[in-house]
C-alpha cells in the first residue's frame, strides 16, 4: 500500500496490486448433440482444478458456444486449462479430456488456440484407446482422429495449442458482513464469466480461504491460513490484523487469463461490479513483488476504465 | 426374457470390492453446496486415471442436514481406506475449503471404520484452529477470510461398498440409445446409496482389458461392442444394433446396487431399444455379480 485510497460509489479501493505468475494454457473446445451434453462433460473436465498445487491443473469453463463459434457446427462449451508447463499440460489433458470427454456421450474435441506455435499431442495420444481401429484425416493441416466407441466415433483432434498466460490475478473485497461480501462476489462473477480470455477455477468462481505462504507454526506446510485477513482472528495479540474496523467478512475472486488484457478486463468489470453497498473495501493479494512478474495496480485498472 | 419388447440377455455384471465414504457439504444455499459439489466429484469417472470416483448423491433438505442449512451428499471411493482419506483431504482442500459458506460433516455416522480427514485439513488454519467435541464427534473450526470453516474431524469409511455395477443399452441407432440411457439416469439419479460417476451418468467408451494393437495399454475400447468395427472384429452386436451405451453404478452395498440396476434397465427399456445387456470379465476379477434376469424378475 503507499498512496491514498480511490472511492468507488463509496468504497475504498486500496491503492495495491494484484501479483499473478506466469503459466501455460490450452483451450479445448467440447462440442455436443446439446448444449446440456458439452456442459456436462465440462464441468467433469473441470472438477478438482481449483490450485495448481493441490490439483496439477487450473481449469473453468470460459463461455458456452453457439454452433456457428465451433468447428462441426454443433453447440459447444470452450474450457481452459492451465499448467506450469507445456509437459504438464499435455499430461492433464490427455487424462482430463480421456476420462471425462472421450467418455460422455456425443461429444466431440476440438483445440481453441489454433495460432498457437507451440502444440502438444492430445488426440495423438488418445488414439491409442482405439486399439489400431482408429482412423485419422488431415483437414487443412490438422490431423483429427476417429476412435471407434460404443457410441458410434469420438472425434479428437491430434494436436493441441499452448500458449504463455498468466494465473494468479485477483482481488479481495472487504465487507461488513458475510451476506454482503457473498453479494459483491456473485455480483463480480456474474460479469467477469462473460469475459473471453479468463477462467475463475475456484467453486462458484470465489474464494474463502486465503493463503500465506508457508506457516507459521508447522514447519512442513507449504500454505496456510491468511491469518492477517481471517476477520475472527482481529484482536489477538499474535496477529497483525490487516482489516480495518468494520470489516466482517472477506471473499477473494481469482482469475486465470490467456493474456494481460484479459485479466485486465475481468478485474476492471469485477471489481466495478463489487463496489455495493455493505462492502469497504477492495484490495489484492499480492507477495510485495517478489513472486509473480505480472503486477496488475488496482489503481491504474480502475483510471483506465473511466478514461 | 423380454420387458416391453426389449430382449434382456442372460448374462451377469461384475462389481468390485471398494471403499467409500459419504461427504455431506452444507452451505447458506443449496447453490453454493452444489458448487462445491461440482467441484468435489470433477475428474473423478475412474479410479485408474483418477484414483477415486465420485459423485454427488443428491441434493439434501434443511432438515436432513447436521446444522439445519440446504444441502447435498457427495460419494466418494477408493480401493481402500487409506486411498479415501488422501482423496477426501485433497479435494475437500481444494473445493469444500474454499468454497464460500460451505460447512462439511460426515454422512456415515455409524461406520466403525474412521478416517481423520477434518484434522489434517485444520491444519491450514495454523493453529490458529479450534475444535469442539458434540455428541461424541470432534468438531474444527478454521478460520478464514470469510469467518470459519466448520468440518468434521473423522469420516466414516464403508469397506464393504461395490464399484462397477453396469448395465449397456444396445439400440438401433444412437438418438434411441441416448433417450434410453437419459431415462434410466433419471430415474437413478437421488437413489440412496449409489452414484453415477461418469459425465451426465452415461459412458460411450466400454473398455477391454488389455490392448491387441499396443502392447503397454491397460485397457482399450471394447471392439465388439463398437457399431464401426462390426464388419472387422468379433462383433457382439446383432444386426439391427447400431449404439451401445454403458451406465456405471458404485454403491455403498450391493443391494443399493441391485435397487440401481433394477429401477434403471426398466427404465431403459424403451422404444428403439433392442437388448440390455452387461459389462463382465467372465467372473474372474470381481467378487460381485449381478445375473440381470434375477434382478429383474425380482430376485437377488
Amino acid at each position: 500500500m503507499s498512496g491514498e485510497p480511490v472511492l468507488r460509489r463509496g468504497v475504498a479501493i486500496v491503492d495495491t496490486f494484484a501479483e499473478a505468475f506466469g503459466m501455460r494454457a490450452a483451450r479445448v473446445l467440447i462440442t455436443a448433440r446439446s448444449n446440456a451434453w458439452a456442459r456436462t462433460a465440462a464441468q467433469s473436465m473441470t472438477g478438482f482444478a481449483t490450485s495448481v498445487i493441490g490439483c496439477k491443473v487450473e481449469a473453468g469453463i470460459e463461455a458456452e458456444l453457439l454452433p456457428k463459434e465451433t468447428p462441426d457446427g454443433r453447440p459447444g462449451v470452450s474450457v481452459l486449462l492451465f499448467g506450469f508447463d507445456a509437459d504438464g499440460l499435455r499430461g492433464r489433458l490427455v487424462d482430463r479430456v480421456g476420462q471425462t470427454v472421450l467418455t460422455c456421450p456425443t461429444t466431440a474435441c476440438f483445440d481453441g488456440l489454433p495460432e498457437a506455435t507451440e502444440r502438444v499431442i492430445v488426440g495423438g495420444a488418445l488414439r491409442h484407446f482405439g486399439d489400431k481401429y482408429q482412423a485419422s484425416k488431415v483437414v487443412d493441416g490438422q490431423r483429427y482422429w476417429r476412435i471407434p466407441v460404443m457410441e458410434g466415433e469420438f472425434l479428437v483432434q491430434e494436436a493441441f495449442g499452448v500458449q504463455r498466460a498468466i494465473g494468479g490475478g485477483n482481488f479481495l473485497i472487504l465487507a461488513a458482513d458475510q451476506d454482503a461480501a457473498l453479494a459483491a462476489a456473485e455480483a463480480a462473477v456474474e460479469v467477469m464469466r462473460k469475459v473471453r480470455g479468463v477462467v475463475l477455477p475456484f467453486p462458484g468462481g470465489i474464494v474463502r480461504a486465503g493463503s500465506k505462504v508457508g506457516a507459521k507454526r508447522y514447519k512442513t506446510m507449504i500454505a496456510s491460513t491468511n491469518d492477517a485477513y481471517c476477520p475472527t482472528l482481529r484482536g489477538r495479540t499474535d496477529v497483525t490484523s490487516e482489516l480495518p474496523e468494520g470489516v466482517n467478512s472477506v471473499l477473494e475472486i481469482v482469475v486465470d487469463g490467456l493474456d494481460r488484457p484479459a485479466i485486465e478486463s475481468a478485474l476492471r468489470a469485477g471489481i466495478d461490479a463489487a463496489c455495493r453497498p455493505g462492502v469497504i473495501q477492495i484490495s489484492a493479494g499480492n507477495y510485495g513483488g517478489k513472486l509473480g512478474k505480472h503486477h496488475f495496480q488496482l489503481h491504474t485498472l480502475l483510471a483506465e476504465a473511466s478514461a | 426374457m423380454n420387458i416391453r419388447g426389449v430382449f434382456i440377455e442372460d448374462t451377469f455384471a461384475e462389481g468390485f470390492s471398494m471403499a467409500a465414504a459419504r461427504v455431506v457439504i452444507t452451505a447458506a444455499s443449496s447453490k453454493w453446496s452444489r458448487a462445491a459439489a461440482l467441484k468435489l466429484t470433477g475428474f473423478a469417472t475412474s479410479i485408474i486415471a483418477c484414483k477415486c470416483e465420485a459423485a454427488i448423491e443428491r441434493e439434501l433438505t434443511p432438515d436432513e442436514t447436521p446444522d439445519g442449512r440446504p444441502g447435498i451428499s457427495v460419494l466418494l471411493f477408493a480401493v481402500n481406506a487409506e486411498g479415501v482419506k488422501r482423496r477426501l483431504v485433497e479435494r475437500i482442500g481444494s473445493t469444500v475449503l474454499t468454497c464460500p459458506t460451505t460447512s462439511c460433516f460426515d454422512g456415515l455416522p455409524d461406520a466403525t471404520d474412521r478416517v481423520l480427514v477434518g484434522r489434517a485439513l485444520a491444519a491450514f488454519g495454523d493453529k490458529f484452529q479450534s475444535s469442539t467435541v458434540v455428541g461424541g464427534q470432534r468438531y474444527w473450526r478454521v478460520p478464514v477470510m470469510e469467518g470459519e470453516f466448520l468440518l468434521q474431524e473423522s469420516f466414516g469409511v464403508q469397506k464393504k461398498a461395490v464399484g462397477g455395477g453396469n448395465f449397456l443399452i444396445l439400440a438401433e441407432d444412437a438418438p434411441s440409445a441416448l433417450a434410453a440411457a437419459e431415462a434410466a439416469v433419471e430415474v437413478m439419479d437421488g437413489m440412496p446409496g449409489i452414484i453415477l460417476p461418469f459425465p451426465g451418468g452415461v459412458v460411450r467408451s466400454g473398455s477391454k482389458v488389455g490392448s491387441r494393437g499396443y502392447q503397454s495399454m491397460t485397457a482399450s475400447t471394447n471392439d465388439s461392442y463398437c457399431p464401426t468395427l462390426r464388419l472387422t472384429t468379433g462383433s457382439a452386436l446383432v444386426e439391427g444394433v447400431n449404439a451401445v451405451l454403458e451406465i456405471v453404478i458404485d454403491g455403498l452395498d450391493a443391494d443399493a446396487i441391485i435397487r440401481a440396476l433394477r429401477a434403471g434397465i426398466e427404465a431403459a427399456c424403451r422404444p428403439g431399444v433392442r437388448t440390455i445387456a452387461a459389462g463382465n470379465y467372465g467372473g474372474n476379477l470381481g467378487p460381485f455379480r449381478f445375473p440381470l434376469r434375477q434382478i429383474m424378475a425380482g430376485g437377488c
